[in-house]
């Protein structure tokens, strides 16, 4: 259960003269969730997507399942067992619902073919529960169910790793619970998950660890209870007069 | 969906377009119809090899002009200044314009930064570098022009008409059969993912580089390989006349007014568009057959982006029944010049029609059945 | 050495025109998000208006501005209107022009026909006469282009950074709603801008019909070179133009002179193309960091 999965490295990001990351240090054990916080511009979009391949880091290494990741394409890296989802989500606009879950089916795992892909993005969407939308073009499903379907497409790709960039935001309390229940049965199914989120009952509910990001480093590091204690922690969210 | 039975429609269809110029020794019609259709099977294979790269991926090239001119003096070099075989210069021209897409992919497909519209002026700008290039060399062209002399049609292909008719109909027939084809593998599934969204693509799974390269190279080679043919009809090749905005515009807008995201669309477009050029083209008004491809252009982005194809296939009847009627017409009171004008002008119309936004139409249609219904009742009253 | 020097000199001056017409394209692609093809085929037939008009009234070419500018204003004017109107997006906006540049052109053919069409040079004489500074000559029609192109470029920067106009320019191209927000009424200042840009296509139209000959395709050749000019510069930025024209014109003018004339755009759009790849920004445009 605490095999290490992938490993962050002193992962520095810079974009011309700002510095993302700064060094981070940070580990994802199998069979966790663990939820990556952090004020506005502490980097965890950037940490994801240079975990993704879409960033190469300007310095530090990542490892994933003992393999060095750290200049792989972004395809690859899916196809070894990352995925993730975006905050907005981003459907393939010309094509239906079951369409845009065959793409990842049958590029993000194997190479599979057309038909058995169908079989695989049709098993994603029941269990993300827009099976009644297969047919449907995309432009038809609201938010909620556009986050659903990001999901069911990282999904497809079979992933042991799972990317959540943000899924709650500009959702309703009811629809969170919806997720947050999704979100729990996909942990069951024996994915590892981080979670990147700003609603924090939320966070602090689902994750078995935290990581706290602050100016692109991490400054905390471990159970949800202590972490959100830590002084640094309330420093950084809420200034000095609170720690 | 994909039929297996799709090769044998292409083969029927083959075959039966293939029969045209013995129909012609049989019935006598004049040899102008067998270089019309010569010329809407070199537009249709442009259109479609287009539109395979622009449609599918949604990476929109200017440069056709490049990849066409360097089939057309491919054949035109190496015929005139190194006695090649016209047949096997032709896969030659292919291969070259493949290259030299391969050469541009290998850069330009790189960068993320890349946006559409660089994309498709970068694609001019390569145009107008291999125009000068050419222009400059005085081993290809140099300034002068390449005179191609008459060429020996193989016995078994009978005239030359008929040989280029032949040919531009298998290159046409190959070229839409693998469009058709892509469109319904696993990699058309890819190319258009990448169309939609490449980062979201890339990142689940696509291997974006190596498909724009493919899809860049199959369509590159098309374009040159039809170019190539080209060559020997056009007969006296220039710089300016090879490289001009011409070839490209009217690629561009084949595709666009047929429907960019079918793999048939293209094929449409270039029926229609060409028919028309060829009506409006007689020397004294060449300029205002310019004026309705501009507008027709501008048209279409504005009001029916994605082409009349969807559209025709919902009002199919009714555009067909519109096309014969407006056609008959024009027969029976003896107005609109030589067959292929009359056609022009009843596509025009139909056009016009499929024009008529999608609320327009059903209101058109309620009200037709309103009035059916009106003339039922009226009956069953007696 | 004399042949380099005039080349230099020539290139300096056609620079300027260069940039005239490259200003009002990069001022619209940068802050309207319009790339108007059609600007090349609106420089033409300001042209052949100038051509027209001096030829059927014998005017001087120079006072031909005084009705060409304003009437190509508002032909700006009403493009914007048009864009505004259909909600045209960036991409289809090149593909719109495109068609306005064809039918243009088509149009120009008609009325004009395909023979070449140069202003007698009773009407203009400027076109044989040069200024001389030693053994370098400065001729007339290119010199006033490039101080035109000074005036035009100076009054352009000035205004942009210096008037509330050019300051709600400036904010309706980085952020539109925001600009709405503070009073910007983003339809006006967008017709003002494309009028505006269309006016400095007509006065380059003007030089150049006192310059070249006329006939009804010369358009396209200047489509690679001004885009050049353009992206070399810098979308919206000024100076980046001015000095792009500069470099582009001085590029050509050289590579005639050194090699010949047919090299000249192979230079030039390898450049564009090194620019596309490179610095899509811009030489003379810091690049922006995240």
């Amino acid at each position: 259960m605490s095999d290490l999965m992938l490993a962050c490295n002193n992962v520095v990001k810079d974009f011309g003269g700002v510095r993302a990351l700064a060094g981070v240090n940070a580990r994802v054990s199998q069979g966790e969730i663990l939820g990556l916080v952090g004020p506005n511009g502490s980097g965890k979009s950037t940490l994801i997507n240079v975990i993704t391949g879409l960033h190469e880091p300007t310095a530090g290494r990542l490892i994933f399942q003992g393999r060095d990741i750290t200049a792989d394409e972004p395809h690859l890296i899916t196809q070894l067992g990352i995925a993730r989802t975006y905050q907005v989500p981003r459907p393939f606009n010309t094509m239906t619902v079951l369409e845009n879950v065959m793409v990842s089916a049958t590029f993000g795992h194997s190479n599979l073919g057309l038909d058995q892909a169908r079989v695989d993005a049709r098993e994603a969407l029941e269990f993300t529960g827009l099976a009644a939308y297969a047919e449907a073009p995309v432009g038809k499903l609201n938010l909620h169910q556009r986050k659903f379907l990001e999901l069911a497409r990282a999904l497809s790709t079979k992933p042991q790793l799972l990317l959540l960039d943000e899924v709650m935001a500009g959702l309703n309390p009811t629809e969170i619970d919806q997720s947050v229940a999704m979100i729990r049965k996909v942990y069951e199914s024996g994915v590892t998950i981080v979670i990147v989120e700003h609603l924090m009952r939320v966070v602090t509910s689902l994750s078995t660890r935290m990581i706290i990001l602050n100016y692109g480093r991490v400054i905390a590091d471990g159970q949800p209870e202590q972490v959100m204690r830590d002084p640094e922690v309330i420093i950084a969210y809420l200034g000095k007069d609170y720690a | 969906m994909k039929k297996w039975s799709a090769p044998l429609w292409f083969l029927a269809v083959g075959i039966l377009l293939g029969l045209v110029p013995w129909l012609r020794t049989v019935l006598g019609f004049p040899i102008f119809y067998l270089i019309f259709l010569y010329f809407i099977f070199f537009w249709v294979a442009q259109a479609i090899s287009w539109n395979i790269l622009t449609g599918y991926s949604g990476y929109f090239s200017f440069g056709t002009g490049a990849f066409f001119g360097v089939g057309v003096y491919t054949m035109a070099t190496l015929i005139d200044k190194y006695d090649f075989n016209f047949l096997s210069a032709l896969p030659i021209g292919g291969i070259l314009a493949m290259l030299l897409g391969l050469g541009i992919g290998f850069v330009v497909f790189r960068l993320r930064q890349l946006k559409g519209e660089l994309f498709a002026l970068l694609t001019l700008a390569v145009d107008f570098v291999l125009a000068a290039v050419v222009r400059n060399t005085d081993s290809i062209d140099g300034g002068f022009g390449v005179r191609l002399g008459s060429v020996q049609p193989p016995a078994f292909l009978g005239s030359f008409s008929t040989m280029m008719y032949i040919l531009s109909l298998v290159i046409a027939l190959i070229t839409v059969f693998i469009a058709y084809s892509i469109y319904y593998s696993r990699f058309g599934l890819g190319l258009f993912a990448i169309r939609d969204d490449e980062e979201v693509a890339e990142g689940l799974g696509v291997p974006t580089f190596r498909y724009k390269m493919t899809v860049f190279s199959i369509s590159c080679f098309l374009i040159g390989v039809s170019g190539a043919l080209h060559a020997l009809q056009i007969g006296y090749i220039t710089v300016e006349g090879t490289f001009a905005l011409r070839v490209p515009l009217f690629v561009i807008l084949m595709s666009v007014l047929g429907g960019r995201q079918h793999w048939f669309g293209p094929v449409i477009g270039a029926v229609v568009i060409y028919t028309l050029t060829d009506t409006f083209s007689q020397a004294s008004i060449e300029y205002l057959n310019q004026i309705i491809i501009g507008s027709l252009l501008i048209v279409m982005i504005l009001f029916l982006r994605e082409g009349i194809f969807e559209r025709l296939r919902r009002r199919f009847w009714p555009s067909f029944g519109l096309l014969l009627i407006v056609l008959a017409a024009q027969l029976a009171f003896g107005i609109g010049g030589r067959l292929i004008s009359q056609t022009a002008y009843a596509m025009l119309i139909t056009i016009a029609f499929l024009l008529i936004s999608d609320n327009g139409y059903a209101r058109l249609t309620r009200s037709i059945q309103f009035l059916q219904a009106k003339k039922q009742v009226g009956v069953s009253d007696v | 050495m004399l042949l380099i020097g005039q080349a230099l000199i020539s290139g300096i001056l056609l620079g300027g025109l260069y940039a005239i017409l490259a200003i009002g394209l990069s001022l619209t692609w940068g802050m309207l998000k319009i790339i108007n093809l059609a600007h090349f085929a609106l420089t033409f037939l300001a042209a052949y208006f100038t051509y027209q008009i001096s030829t059927s009234f014998g005017l001087d070419p120079f006072f031909t501005i005084i009705v060409t500018a304003p009437v190509f204003f508002g032909i700006g004017v009403l493009l914007q209107w048009f864009f505004e109107t259909f909600d045209v997006s960036e991409f289809n906006s090149l593909l719109i022009t495109f068609g306005l540049f064809i039918i243009i052109q088509s149009v120009m053919t008609g009325i004009w026909t395909a023979d070449y069409r140069r202003i007698d040079f009773d009407i203009n004489p400027y076109a044989q006469q040069s200024f001389w500074i030693g053994e370098f000559a400065l001729p007339i029609p290119q010199f006033s282009a490039f101080m035109a192109a000074l005036i035009l470029a100076g009054l352009t920067i000035y205004v942009l950074n210096r008037t509330y106009a050019g300051k709600a320019l400036r904010a309706i191209s980085q952020d539109r709603d925001m600009a709405a927000a503070f009073g910007v009424n983003y339809r006006k200042m967008a017709m003002l801008l494309s009028g505006v840009s269309t006016a400095y296509a007509a006065v380059a139209g003007v030089f150049i019909a006192m310059i070249f000959a006329l006939f009804p395709e010369a358009g396209v050749e200047w489509i690679g070179v001004i885009f050049a000019v353009v992206i070399l510069g810098g979308l919206a930025n000024v100076p980046g133009a001015l000095g792009a024209g500069l470099l582009i014109g001085i590029v050509q003018a050289v590579t005639s002179a050194v090699s010949s004339p047919g090299m000249a755009p192979l230079v030039t759009f390898t450049l564009l193309i090194l620019a596309l790849l490179f610095k899509p920004e811009g030489l003379f445009t810091r690049r922006m960091s995240l």
